[in-house]
């Protein structure tokens, strides 16, 4: 008779946890982050273990397949602009004036932090490519997450073997997650911290990306401003906006 | 009894002449076959290592393995003057080395950028004998000299502009603009298809990393052992830095010479048979044609050890002979190939030019291949004479006489 309750009182519990749908959870979540439309001010600090640096830019999108970046500090890179208009990506060099197509595979890093081009500029969505499971309720420092694993679609064209991602109950924030490669090995991780009313909600205002084999390398981009309604002219996500871009 | 023997090999030349011919064609296929296989690796050796990269290279530490500008040295913070001023070193060559993205409007190529000095560098890059067309950038300009093989790929010539966009010191953006002042050729095919040579000073600030070097190249005086100039320049280094010789600097060049050499060898101990047997044959042909003689001898009251004695020393007269003389004759060919190397075409040069080699068959002119080998001939030819020692040994007088 015991057994019988304990096992009632399982599977209550475990339907609780796993009567959430963990793909709207993470469309949910990604729709908070993303909106349709959005304007960012941001700073973007990359820590070594000898030094440190920070950049200030400026980061608008529309949809899921445009950005515009400008970087506006420091004085070296001032100006410098990173244009992605659906599966093209631009690069403006304000120092020789040119506009450079970037190869269409880029992993290594973006600007010298630990983001790297893929994930800033063609930042893909977690809910078409991969297939979910919830992994049950696991705390993310202090806060009840659901755990949700990723595992890639056979026929996605993603460079992770597996992704974990936790997002927090209460709010549906995606507070961390870990991207790992197709042995299983942790490469990084992305955090959420420091909640803040920022374009009238309640959204991490800073995003700290750890790479798992480095010692003392992170990179923290902190928003300081972030408007969900801004309104882009037709052509400003176009090659010939690069240059006048402010 | 060395004048018996001595006597012998006039008595019949005919015989005499085959066996130091044989011996000495022996030796000169050996010594010819290893000088060119050693002559070939010690030819790209000297190119890397001699012209192109130093037998001594300075950096920070960790900077070879990970190629990171972030690991670059301060000049102000090293002691280059006591650097130079060991013995065994000409100068302290500096550079620096990264890589680039260079794009024409057309095409793009990924590319290894070193900002040199070219007045003060190796023999390999020092512009004067290496540019094809155009002429040497001015220091500090806006200019850069494009290896031969990454002008082809980008299909640029001398006036044209090149953009290169890539991560300076400490992730700062890297990018500049510059005018193809030259195009040379690098005789490393390697470098030749990737290498983008501009002045010290432009690549320090294309990198944002004004007074930075990646590395000092120690240049040694012409008969300095680097190994030597290691030792002496070691308590010199800080512990920041890595003072590497070329064998650590290219492991992978040091077993591919390995393995090439064990291949070498293989087909040498080949040939090796092939001579043990020939010289066998000339052994043979001597013992049976002297039968009747070694029977006379030995009935007339000759000891058969004194008789064998004689015989053997007039072998090792004649494989001596003809080692010395194989020895003396390969070493002009020795000499013209190394100045004249054979230069391959066809299919093998372009089989050759895949593994970044260069399709030119060089030799040595080492004197020791030359010795080894002919010590080696020589002790065959003394092997192969116990056969008639043998052959004596057991000599009986009457048969052999009337054979």
């Amino acid at each position: 008779m015991t057994r019988f309750f304990t096992s009632l009182i399982l599977a209550c519990a475990t339907s609780f946890v796993f009567g959430q749908n963990p793909t709207t959870l993470l469309q949910q979540a990604e729709a908070k982050l993303s909106g349709s439309r959005s304007a960012a001010e941001v700073s973007i600090r990359t820590v070594r273990p000898r030094w440190e640096r920070t950049m200030d830019a400026k980061i608008w999108n529309e949809g899921m397949d445009k950005t515009m970046i400008l970087i506006t500090g420091p004085a070296r890179e001032k100006g410098t602009v990173f244009l992605r208009n659906g599966d093209e990506v631009w690069h403006y060099v304000p120092g020789i004036k040119k506009v450079v197509a970037l190869p269409a595979a880029m992993v290594q890093s973006w600007m010298g932090t630990d983001f790297t081009n893929d994930a800033l500029i063609n930042a893909g969505s977690l809910v078409e490519d991969y297939t979910h499971t919830l992994k049950g309720i696991v705390s993310i420092d202090g806060t009840p997450c659901y755990q949700i694993e990723l595992v890639p679609k056979p026929e996605a064209a993603v460079v992770w073997g597996k992704v974990i991602t936790h997002i927090s109950v209460k709010q549906t924030l995606q507070l961390r997650t870990e991207f790992y490669d197709e042995d299983d090995y942790l490469v990084t991780t992305l955090k959420a911290t420091d909640i803040k009313n920022l374009g009238g909600q309640s959204l991490p205002s800073k995003l700290t990306i750890i790479p798992a084999d480095e010692e003392g390398f992170y990179t923290e981009m902190t928003y300081k401003k972030l408007d969900f309604n801004p309104i882009f002219a037709p052509d400003f996500f176009e090659r010939s906006n690069m240059k006048q871009l402010q | 009894m060395l004048k018996l023997a001595w006597r012998n090999i006039w008595r019949n030349k005919g015989r005499s002449i085959i066996t130091i011919a044989a011996t000495m064609f022996c030796v000169i296929f050996a010594v010819v076959l290893r000088s060119f296989q050693v002559g070939v690796w010690e030819h790209m050796v000297d190119d890397i290592v001699a012209n192109n990269f130093g037998y001594l290279q300075i950096h920070q530490k960790g900077f070879w393995g990970e190629q990171s500008l972030d690991l670059s040295m301060d000049e102000a913070a090293l002691p280059m003057d006591q650097w130079a001023e060991v013995d065994g070193v000409r100068s302290v060559v500096r550079r620096l080395e990264s890589f680039s993205l260079v794009s024409t409007e057309h095409s793009n190529r990924g590319s290894l950028v070193l900002g040199i000095e070219p007045e003060n560098e190796l023999p390999g890059l020092k512009l004067q004998d290496q540019i094809v067309e155009g002429q040497v950038f001015a220091p500090g300009s806006d200019q850069v000299v494009v290896s031969e093989g990454l002008a082809e790929f980008l299909k640029v010539s001398v006036g044209d502009s090149l953009m290169f966009l890539s991560q300076g010191y400490r992730g700062a953006s890297a990018y500049g603009q510059f005018m193809v002042s030259g195009i040379a050729k690098i005789s490393n095919p390697e470098l030749n298809k990737q290498l983008v040579l501009m002045p010290l000073q432009t690549a320090q600030w294309m990198y944002n990393g004004m007074g930075l070097l990646t590395t000092a190249v120690v240049d040694l005086e012409p008969g300095a052992d680097h190994k030597e100039v290691k030792a002496q320049l070691l308590p010199l280094m800080s512990e920041e830095l890595e003072l590497l010789e070329w064998e650590e600097l290219f492991p992978e060049l040091i077993q591919t010479i390995e393995a090439d050499m064990a291949g070498g060898q293989i087909f040498v101990t080949i040939l090796y048979f092939i001579i043990s047997f020939v010289l066998l044959g000339t052994v043979i042909m001597m013992v049976s044609e002297r039968q009747r003689e070694f029977g006379i001898l030995v009935s007339i009251g000759m000891r058969k050890t004194t008789l064998a004695f004689v015989t053997v020393l007039e072998n090792l007269m004649l494989t001596l002979g003809g080692a010395i003389v194989g020895m003396a004759l390969v070493k002009p060919v020795q000499f013209y190939f190394k100045y004249n190397p054979i230069d391959l075409s066809g299919q093998m040069k372009e089989a050759i030019e895949q593994f970044d080699f260069e399709p030119k068959l060089y030799t040595t002119t080492s004197f020791i291949i030359n010795l080894n080998h002919g010590a080696i001939v020589f002790v065959i030819g003394v092997l192969v004479s116990l056969y008639a020692v043998w052959k004596i040994m057991k000599l009986e007088p009457v048969k052999s006489m009337r054979a």
